[in-house]
């Protein structure tokens, strides 16, 4: 089936308005780097598309009072372009800033790399590991989601046929942490991940890991936290010893999860070296 | 469905399919043929043309989203008074064999220099990242970019006196 008509909007309450009346029938379209391939094969059971990707309110990028916003249809290079995100969040934007190529960074959006619920989306590791939350709308509601309940597997998401994302809030956090992010594609430019990483970090003035939340990709149905490589660390002394162990850990983690699967043995070995990676990540403080 | 677009200065208006993509509707509608398909998925960048001041693959957009948009074709490169400097960097340097990835090859290219026309290796690296070449390697590209780089550094420099 073919799609029969483009709707572009310019307002929120346009899009919430649409999906009503459409329920079911309308999809909507941002940057179109992964919709415009599966509309090429056919892919698209939806008759009418919302275009959103000149929604100005959808846009912005700006610290709010409870946190740090990103609008859901900002594009992967107004992120990258952005000298706060990179100096606040920085495994965020070496994650924006590996997506594709330009050509992809200049349509692609943060909104749509979420929605589209792959497990292999660059920019939900690290912020799952920033603990993000989601603002989802309709026409009668509005609620906020944590990014870690998202999910309900792979290309499957809790967003609604009448809901859309406005945006995204990385909550505020007191004093310093670090933020790394690493992923392995087959090459540099233009590369899907085959894994991921992201790692937000807390140290005590003794070294010890005070906080820690680690996030995958590719690693499972769809993005996740990984709760027992967190456990692993927690409260231990940032050395080499306690990488190297918690990278073993994960190894373990992986192996069990994929166990049976082709890219199993790969990846719990591949994994060790992403990790370490991730655990060297940028550093900030307030 | 009807599109209002501006292609290379001139105001286009058509009335076409909605699921039209922008590479077919250039190519087909327009008859502006300089403009590759290679992948069909965002991969090659043979499709690349720039809208706004940006680099987009115009077989990941739909003809129907460039609705009041600027879009810039390697037709719309070449100037009044003879080609642009990448155009003629690339044929100085001797940076074409087949020639399918070139015309994206150079929208890249200018998207970057017109946005800053100092960069250094790593950006000229990056800025054709997006863009395949199974001939040449990328080397003498690099050349010719650099080598587009100081013309129009030149060309600014002259402007800038010229003020």
């Amino acid at each position: 089936m073919a799609v029969e008509q483009v709707l572009k909007v310019e307002l929120v309450s346009e899009i919430h308005e649409h999906l009503e009346t459409y329920k079911g029938t309308a999809k909507m379209i941002c940057g179109g780097t992964d919709l415009c391939v599966k509309l090429r094969e056919g892919h698209v059971k939806e008759t009418v598309l919302i275009d959103i990707s000149d929604v100005k309110a959808l846009k912005s990028l700006s610290e709010l009072e409870d946190g740090f916003w990103i609008g859901a249809c900002s594009s992967f290079s107004d992120i990258v372009e952005n000298p706060e995100v990179r100096l606040k969040f920085p495994g965020f934007w070496k994650a924006c800033q590996s997506v594709g190529a330009p050509q992809i960074r200049n349509k692609g959006t943060v909104g749509g790399n979420l929605a589209n619920g792959s497990p292999a989306a660059d920019a939900a590791p690290p912020l799952l590991a920033l603990n993000a939350k989601l603002k989802i709308s309709s026409k009668a509601n509005v609620r906020w989601v944590e990014l870690s309940e998202f999910y309900l597997g792979k290309g499957k998401t809790i967003l609604d046929v009448n809901e859309v994302i406005e945006g995204i809030l990385i909550p505020t956090t007191q004093g310093p942490y670090q933020q790394g992010f690493e992923k392995l594609g087959l090459r540099n430019a233009l590369a899907i991940s085959r894994l991921s990483v992201s790692v937000y970090m807390v140290l005590d003035e003794f070294q010890l890991i005070r906080e820690i939340r680690v996030a995958s990709g590719s690693l499972g149905l769809s993005p996740m936290r990984e709760p027992l490589i967190e456990a692993f660390l927690i409260a231990k002394p940032l050395n080499e010893q306690t990488i190297s162990l918690g990278a073993d850990a994960f190894s373990n983690v992986v192996a069990d999860r994929l166990s049976g699967r082709s890219t199993c043995a790969f990846k719990k070995e591949a994994v060790k070296g992403i990790f370490r990676a991730a655990m060297q990540g940028g550093y900030y403080e307030a | 469905m009807k599109l209002n677009v501006n292609v290379n200065g001139q105001l286009v208006e058509r009335d076409i399919p909605a699921q039209l993509r922008l590479i077919d509707f250039l190519r087909d509608e327009l008859g502006l043929k300089g403009t590759k398909e290679g992948c069909g998925e965002g991969e090659c960048g043979a499709c690349t043309v720039i809208i706004d001041g940006k680099t987009v693959d115009s077989c990941l957009m739909l003809a129907l989203q460039c609705e009041g948009k600027s879009i810039t074709t390697i037709e719309g490169v070449r100037r009044a008074d003879g080609l642009h400097p990448v155009q003629q960097a690339f044929l100085e340097v001797g940076a074409v064999q087949c020639g399918y990835c070139i015309p994206g090859m150079v929208l890249s290219a200018k998207a970057l220099l017109d946005e800053n026309n100092h960069p250094d290796a790593a950006q000229i690296k990056e800025s054709i990242s997006g863009n395949l070449c199974r001939c040449t390697g990328y080397d003498k590209m690099f050349q010719a970019i650099e080598k587009a780089a100081i013309v129009m550094q030149k060309e600014a420099q002259t402007d800038n006196e010229g003020l």
